[in-house]
C-alpha cells in the first residue's frame, strides 16, 4: 500500500539567501505517512538549513510548502507545532534540573480547574506516553541523571506529546551507542505504525538501509535526486553526495617521506583507545570517520590539552612525558584546532599580536616587547600566506574565514614547529580559498613539515593525503595509501 | 598624527570627559575649585589611593575577573604593620605589610586557576578573611599617631610642591604600564582576557599569569595601606569604606570591559580622576554626600552607553 | 604546584602568628564609677544578653566592657554579641542577634541599635516573648516597641555643650563647618540639631557647609580637606564623634593650619584625647562609653530583681579640653 498513500508534505522550489550565500537553490522534498524520509548530504550542503525551514526557525526566500494538500505560511516554530511538524534538534534541549514529565510538557503543562499546573495528571500522561513506546522510564527521574541516549528518548516522547503528524529527527545517532541506536529504531518503528512521516538526518550510510524508505540528496544547498532506499546502490549515492570536480582543487606533488616525526604507542585517552600511528617529513596523514570517532580528542591529547590514559607518544625521537601545550610547541608541534574562532585565534586583537601569541618566549627572549620585531614578523607572514588585509594592526575578527585561517597557519609557522596538526583545516571557508590552504599545505611538506589533518570531508581526505587511517569509534580500523584512497573505501571502514 | 587620534580614540574621549567634569565644576564654582591648591590636593593627595586601587582593579577584570578583596587586604596589611611603624621600625612594617598583601593575594590566585574558584566567589571569601583577621588583630585599639619620618612617605615632598604620594603613585603608574604594555608578561595578560583557551593553546601558562595579577594586586593593596597609614596617622579598620566601589567604578569608567581583554592602566587613572573630581566638587558645593553615590553611579552608566557609541563608531571606522 | 601550597601555608602560619602576638595586651580596665545600689540577691545565675552596634568601633567596645563589669559585680551571666559587618553595625543582623536571644530564653536583652526605626520589629519580638528590653545609648524610635529602661546620654544636649564650647571659644563670631554622622542616624540627628541650636544663638557665627561624613576617620578627612578649598578662611570645625574629628585634625593638619582651626568631637576616645594634649583637637567630651554599658545592665538587673526599671538615665558628660585632658588619659 505504500505508494498509494498520498503525500503528507509536499515542499517544492525552496529557496533560501543568507548575506552573501545561497543556502538553498530550488529544494524539493515530499514525505509519506508512516515512511522515513532520509536527507543525505555532506556539511553544508543545505539540510539542516532545509529542516529548519520545515520546522519554522527560518522562514523562506521562495517556494512553497503543501501540508496535508493545503498550502501553508507558518512563519515561527510554535505554529509549525500547531500543524503538527517536531524537530529534535542535533542538541538536546533539555532542562537538566527538571523531572522528565517536566520535560514532556515544558510549554503546554496540563492545567487544572483552579490553572494550576496539575503535576500529577503530568506524571501520569507522561508514563502512559513512555511505555506507549515501550521505554522504562520514570517520569519522577531528573534529565540529569539519564544517559545520553535516554535524553534521546524523552526528546522523542517530548515531540509525541503534541499531536504530532511530522517528526524530523538531525543526526540523532551521533552520540549514541549501536546498543541504543537499535532502541531508537525500535522507536521509529513504532511511531511509523501510528503513521508519522519521519524526516531523518544522518551521516551514517548504514543506517540508510536500515530505517530508510526514500532517501533525497543534497549537495551545495542544491537538490540532487531522490531514491528508493532499499534499492539504491551506496556508492552511487555517495558519489551524487560529494560529486564534485576534485582535480583542481587539490594540488598535491607526493614526496618521498622522511625522516620519522612522531608515533604514538598504545595511546587510550579520552574517546580512543589502542591508537598507533605515525607522521613523517614531507607527507599529509589524515584521521579519517564520522563525527565524534575520537579523531579531536586525539590531537588534543597530543597536544597535551586534554589527558592521556595509556601509552604514550614519540615526537622527533624523543618521548614526551607529561604533554601541555607550552612543552609541545617547544618541541616543535603545533595545533589548529577545529573551532577556529573560539580556540585558535584572539578575535578583538590586532593580526599581528596573534601572530606572534605563540612564540613570545622565543622572539623576545629578554621578556621585553619589541614592537619593530613584532611588526616585521607580522608583515613578513602577511606576505608569505598572503592574508589579504591593509594593515596586520587590524583585528582578526575583521578578517573573513579563510584569512582568519591563514593567521591562525603564520602563528605556528612562527614558532619553530615541524608537526602540525590541522583539525578540519576548512570548515566554513568558501571554495577558492580552500584551494589557497590545500596549495599551503602542499607547499609546507614539500619545505619537510610534516602534517596530520583531520577532516570529515571526504573529498578534502582523499585529494590531499599520502596516508589515511580510518577511524570508528576510539579505534583506528585501517591503513589507506593514497593509491587506495576511494570515498567507498573509506567510508567501508568509518561505518 | 590623524593616524594617532585614531589609534587612541578610546584614551583621548576619556580625557575629554574628564576635562568637562573639571570644566564643569570650574565654571559653577571658579574660586574655590579652579586653583592650584584645590586641583594639586585632588590630584595629588586624594586620586593616589584610588588611582592604585583601580590598576590592581583594571588588572583582575582583564583577565575576566574581579577583585573583591583589595579593600580588605588593604586593612589587613595596615594592621599588621602598623605597630611597627609607630615604633619607628619602617623596615619590618614594610616587610610585613607586603608579604601580607603577597600571601592574600596568592591565595586568590591559587583558588582561582587551581582549584577553580569564580574571581568574584574567592575573592569575596579572601574578603571577609582579611577584614575578620583585621578586627581581630585591632580589637577595637586604632593605632594612632605615627612619627614623622613614616609619615613622610605619603606627606614629604621630595620634589618640592609634590607630595611623595603622588611621586609614587607616577613611579607604580610608569612600572605597571610597562609591564602590562611592553612586556611578554602582559601580552600574555591580555591574550589570556580576550581568549583563554587559545592563550594556552599557543603554549601560554595563562593560569600562572593570573595568578600573579592577583599577587601583584595583593602587593598593590598593601603598599595602599601603608600610605593611607601615613596619611590618615592612623591605623583604622574602617578606611576600606568607598575604595573597592570606588576602584570597580573607576575601571569601567576607564572603559575596561567585563567581557576581558580590554583595558589599562592608563583609563584607569583617567576613572579614577573623573570619581574623586566629582567627589571633591560636591562637596566644595556643599552637596550632600549621600549624592556622590548616585551620581558615580550615574556616571557608571553614562560610560557604558559611551562605551557602545565608541564601539559602533570605531566599527563604522574600520568597516 | 606542590611547593606553592607549601610556601602559602607557611605564609599563613606567619600571618596567624602575628595576629596572635597583637590581639592582646591591649585591654584597658576603666572603672565604671559608683555602681549603685541594685538589689543583687535575686539576679545571680541569671543570663542577660548585650546586643552592641559593632565589634570594632572603640567606643562600642568600651560599652561591652562597661556590660561586662556590671554583669560580674551582680553576678549574672552577660553574653555579649555584636553585628561583625563592620563599624556602623547592620540592622539585619542585630535582628538575627534578638532571635538568638529570644531562642535561647535569655532573661533581659540590653540593645544599642543600629537603627532606631529598623530595629521596632526586632523588639515588638521580643516583648511578645516576654523579655524585657533595655535600651542603651541610641532611642528606640516610636511608642510601640516597649522597654523597660532608656540609658543614654542625652544626644541633643552633647550637642548643643560641644557647639556651644566652640562658640565660646571663637568669642562669638567666624565661620564653622558642622560634620555629620551617617545620613539619618537618631545620634547625628540629635547633635547636630543641638550643635545648630547652641550655634544659632551667635548671630555672628556662621554655618560655612554641613556634610556627612559617616562617621568615619577616613571619609572625614576626605570631606574636610575639600570644604577647606571653599572656605580655606573657617575657624571652627565641629563633628558629631571624634572619629572624625581626628580625620578632620589631620586634614587641617595637611593644610597645615593645625592650631589656627578649632575642632570638637563626642565621645572622648583615647586617640582624641592624646590629640587634645597635643593641641590637634580642641574639646571632646567623655560620654562615658564604659558606664552606658554598666547601667545599662544595673537597669536590667534592677527589673529583674524589683520588677521596675527608672524609665530613663541619663549618662553624664564632661567637657574635656586641653585644661583637663590629663584626668582622663591613662
Amino acid at each position: 500500500m505504500s505508494g498509494i498513500k498520498k503525500p503528507i508534505l509536499q515542499m517544492a522550489g525552496i529557496t533560501k539567501r543568507f548575506p552573501g550565500t545561497l543556502a538553498l537553490d530550488q529544494v524539493q522534498l515530499t514525505c509519506y505517512p508512516g515512511k522515513v524520509h532520509v536527507l543525505l548530504g555532506e556539511n553544508g550542503a543545505g539540510k539542516s538549513t532545509l529542516v529548519k525551514i520545515l520546522s519554522g526557525v527560518y522562514t523562506r526566500d521562495e517556494g512553497t510548502i503543501e501540508f496535508e494538500g493545503r498550502q501553508v505560511n507558518y512563519t515561527n516554530v510554535r505554529e509549525a507545532m500547531a500543524y503538527g511538524i517536531s524537530i529534535i534538534h542535533q542538541e538536546l534541549n533539555l532542562l537538566p534540573e527538571r523531572t522528565i514529565a517536566q520535560n514532556i510538557y515544558i510549554g503546554h503543562e496540563p492545567r487544572n480547574q483552579a490553572g494550576l499546573i496539575d503535576y500529577g495528571k503530568m506524571v501520569k500522561d507522561s508514563r502512559a506516553l513512555l511505555k506507549n513506546l515501550g521505554l522504562d522510564l520514570n517520569p519522577d527521574d531528573y534529565i540529569k541523571n539519564l544517559s545520553i541516549a535516554q535524553q534521546q528518548m524523552v526528546e522523542v516522547v517530548k515531540a509525541l506529546s503534541n499531536r504530532i503528524k511530522v517528526l524530523i529527527m538531525d543526526e540523532p545517532t551521533s552520540s549514541l551507542t549501536q546498543k541504543e541506536i537499535a532502541k531508537l529504531f525500535e522507536i521509529m518503528e513504532q511511531l511509523k505504525k501510528q503513521n508519522v512521516a519521519i524526516i531523518y538526518i544522518s551521516h551514517r550510510m548504514d543506517e540508510i538501509k536500515r530505517v530508510g524508505d526514500q532517501v533525497t540528496i543534497m549537495r551545495d544547498g542544491k537538490y540532487i535526486a531522490t531514491l528508493d532506499a532499499k534499492t539504491m546502490d551506496l556508492d552511487d549515492a555517495i558519489t551524487m553526495m560529494v560529486g564534485r570536480k576534485i582535480d583542481n582543487l587539490y594540488a598535491r606533488s607526493y614526496n618521498k617521506p622522511g625522516k620519522e616525526i612522531l608515533r604514538t604507542r598504545d595511546l587510550k585517552g579520552l574517546r580512543f583507545r589502542n591508537v598507533n600511528i605515525t607522521v613523517h617529513e614531507g607527507e599529509i596523514v589524515s584521521l579519517s570517520g564520522l563525527v565524534g570517532a575520537g579523531r579531536t580528542e586525539i590531537a588534543k591529547a597530543l597536544f597535551g590539552y586534554d589527558p592521556i590514559e595509556e601509552g604514550g607518544f614519540q615526537l622527533f625521537g624523543e618521548e614526551i612525558k607529561k604533554p601541555s601545550p607550552k612543552k609541545c610547541i617547544s618541541r616543535g608541534m603545533a595545533f589548529l584546532p577545529e573551532d577556529r574562532k573560539a580556540e585558535g585565534l584572539h578575535l578583538l586583537m590586532p593580526i599581528k599580536e596573534n601572530i606572534v601569541a605563540a612564540c613570545l618566549k622565543k622572539d623576545f627572549p629578554n621578556f621585553i616587547l619589541n614592537g619593530k620585531t613584532e611588526q616585521t614578523l607580522g608583515e613578513l607572514y602577511q606576505d608569505k600566506l598572503r592574508i589579504a588585509t591593509s594593515d596586520v594592526d587590524k583585528l582578526v575578527g575583521e578578517l573573513s574565514g579563510g584569512n582568519q585561517q591563514k593567521v591562525v597557519i603564520a602563528k605556528w609557522l612562527a614558532t619553530s614547529c615541524k608537526l602540525i596538526i590541522f583539525d578540519e583545516p576548512t570548515r566554513g571557508i568558501d571554495v577558492g580559498a580552500k584551494a589557497e590552504i590545500y596549495a599551503l599545505m602542499d607547499e609546507l611538506v614539500s619545505q619537510g613539515y610534516g602534517i596530520l589533518m583531520i577532516s570529515s570531508e571526504l573529498g578534502e581526505v582523499i585529494g590531499v593525503s599520502d596516508r589515511v587511517y580510518v577511524m570508528r569509534e576510539g579505534e583506528i580500523q585501517a591503513e589507506l595509501s593514497h593509491e587506495s584512497l576511494t570515498q567507498e573505501n573509506i567510508m567501508r571502514y568509518a561505518i | 598624527m590623524i593616524d594617532y587620534f585614531k589609534k587612541n580614540v578610546d584614551f583621548l574621549s576619556r580625557i575629554t570627559i574628564l576635562l568637562i567634569i573639571v570644566a564643569g565644576m570650574s565654571v559653577i564654582n571658579p574660586p574655590a575649585f579652579l586653583n592650584w591648591n584645590n586641583l594639586s590636593t585632588v590630584m595629588f593627595q586624594q586620586a593616589p589611593f584610588t588611582i592604585l586601587m583601580s590598576f590592581g582593579m583594571t588588572m583582575a577584570i582583564i583577565t575576566k575577573g574581579i577583585d573583591k578583596s583589595m579593600a580588605s587586604i588593604v586593612v589587613l596589611a595596615s594592621m599588621l604593620s602598623g605597630s611597627y611603624f609607630k615604633n619607628g621600625n619602617l623596615a619590618m612594617g614594610f616587610l610585613i605589610a607586603l608579604a601580607v598583601g603577597a600571601a592574600a593575594g596568592l591565595l586568590n590566585g591559587t583558588l582561582i586557576t587551581r582549584v577553580g574558584v569564580a574571581p568574584f566567589i574567592a575573592t569575596y571569601g579572601t574578603d571577609f578573611i582579611a577584614l575578620g583577621l583585621a578586627y581581630v588583630v585591632c580589637a577595637g585599639r586604632y593605632i594612632y599617631d605615627f612619627p614623622a619620618n613614616f609619615r613622610v612617605i605619603t606627606n614629604g615632598c621630595f620634589i618640592p610642591s609634590v607630595p611623595n604620594i603622588a611621586l609614587v603613585t607616577m613611579i607604580i603608574f610608569i612600572l605597571l604600564w610597562f609591564l602590562t604594555r611592553k612586556t611578554i608578561f602582559g601580552r600574555s595578560m591580555y591574550l589570556a582576557g580576550f581568549n583563554v583557551d587559545a592563550t594556552i593553546l599557543s603554549g601560554i601558562d595563562a593560569k600562572k599569569v593570573v595568578t600573579v595579577v592577583y599577587t601583584i594586586n595583593g602587593l598593590l593593596a598593601a603598599l595602599v595601606g601603608v600610605l593611607y597609614m601615613a596619611r590618615l596617622n592612623a591605623a583604622d579598620p574602617n578606611i576600606s569604606g568607598n575604595l573597592c566601589l570606588d576602584s570597580i567604578a573607576a575601571s569601567l569608567i576607564g572603559g575596561t570591559s567585563f567581557g576581558g581583554g580590554k583595558g589599562s592602566v592608563s583609563n584607569a587613572v583617567i576613572g579614577a580622576l573623573i570619581i574623586v573630581f566629582i567627589r571633591n566638587g560636591m562637596n566644595i558645593m556643599n552637596i550632600s554626600t549621600n549624592w556622590q553615590q548616585a551620581v558615580v553611579g550615574f556616571v557608571i552608566i553614562f560610560s557604558v552607553f559611551y562605551e557602545m557609541a565608541i564601539g559602533r563608531l570605531t566599527k563604522k571606522r574600520m568597516g | 604546584m606542590k611547593k606553592r601550597i607549601v610556601a602559602l601555608g607557611m605564609v599563613c602560619i606567619a600571618v596567624l602568628s602575628i595576629l596572635a602576638g597583637c590581639s592582646n595586651g591591649s585591654d584597658k580596665n576603666t572603672s565604671s564609677g559608683d555602681a549603685g545600689t541594685a538589689e543583687t540577691k535575686a539576679v545571680a545565675g541569671k543570663e542577660i544578653v548585650c546586643i552592641m552596634k559593632d565589634n570594632v568601633t572603640p567606643f562600642h567596645l568600651s560599652v561591652a566592657e562597661g556590660c561586662e563589669n556590671a554583669g560580674a559585680e551582680y553576678g549574672v551571666k552577660i553574653t555579649v554579641q555584636a553585628p561583625v559587618s563592620g563599624a556602623g553595625g547592620s540592622n539585619e543582623e542585630q535582628a538575627q542577634l534578638v532571635e538568638q536571644a529570644i531562642a535561647s530564653q535569655a532573661d533581659c536583652v540590653v540593645i544599642v541599635p543600629v537603627d532606631s526605626e529598623g530595629i521596632v520589629p526586632a523588639i515588638k519580638k521580643l516583648n511578645e516573648a516576654g523579655i524585657p528590653v533595655v535600651n542603651v545609648n541610641t532611642k528606640i524610635a516610636g511608642t510601640e516597641a516597649k522597654y523597660e529602661s532608656f540609658v543614654a546620654i542625652e544626644n541633643y544636649q552633647v550637642g548643643y555643650q560641644m557647639a556651644k564650647a566652640l562658640c565660646e571659644a571663637m568669642e562669638g563670631k567666624g565661620k564653622m563647618f558642622v560634620i555629620e554622622g551617617t545620613t539619618g542616624a537618631q545620634t547625628s540627628i540629635d547633635r547636630t540639631k543641638g550643635a545648630l541650636d547652641a550655634i544659632g544663638e551667635y548671630p555672628d557665627i556662621v554655618v560655612a557647609a554641613q556634610q556627612s561624613a559617616t562617621y568615619n576617620r577616613a571619609e572625614a578627612m576626605n570631606v574636610v580637606q575639600n570644604l577647606l578649598q571653599q572656605t580655606p578662611d573657617v575657624d571652627a570645625i565641629f563633628c558629631c564623634n571624634d572619629e572624625m574629628a581626628l580625620g578632620s585634625a589631620e586634614a587641617v593638619n595637611a593644610a597645615n593650619k593645625t592650631g589656627e582651626i578649632l575642632i570638637s568631637g563626642v565621645d572622648g576616645n583615647a586617640d582624641t584625647l592624646v590629640a587634645i594634649s597635643e593641641g590637634s583637637i580642641y574639646a571632646t567630651c567623655n560620654s562615658n562609653p564604659v558606664g552606658q554599658g554598666y547601667y545599662g545592665v544595673y537597669e536590667a538587673a534592677k527589673y529583674l530583681s524589683e520588677g521596675a526599671a527608672d524609665p530613663t538615665y541619663a549618662i553624664e558628660t564632661i567637657l574635656i579640653t586641653a585644661e583637663n585632658v590629663s584626668e582622663f588619659m591613662d
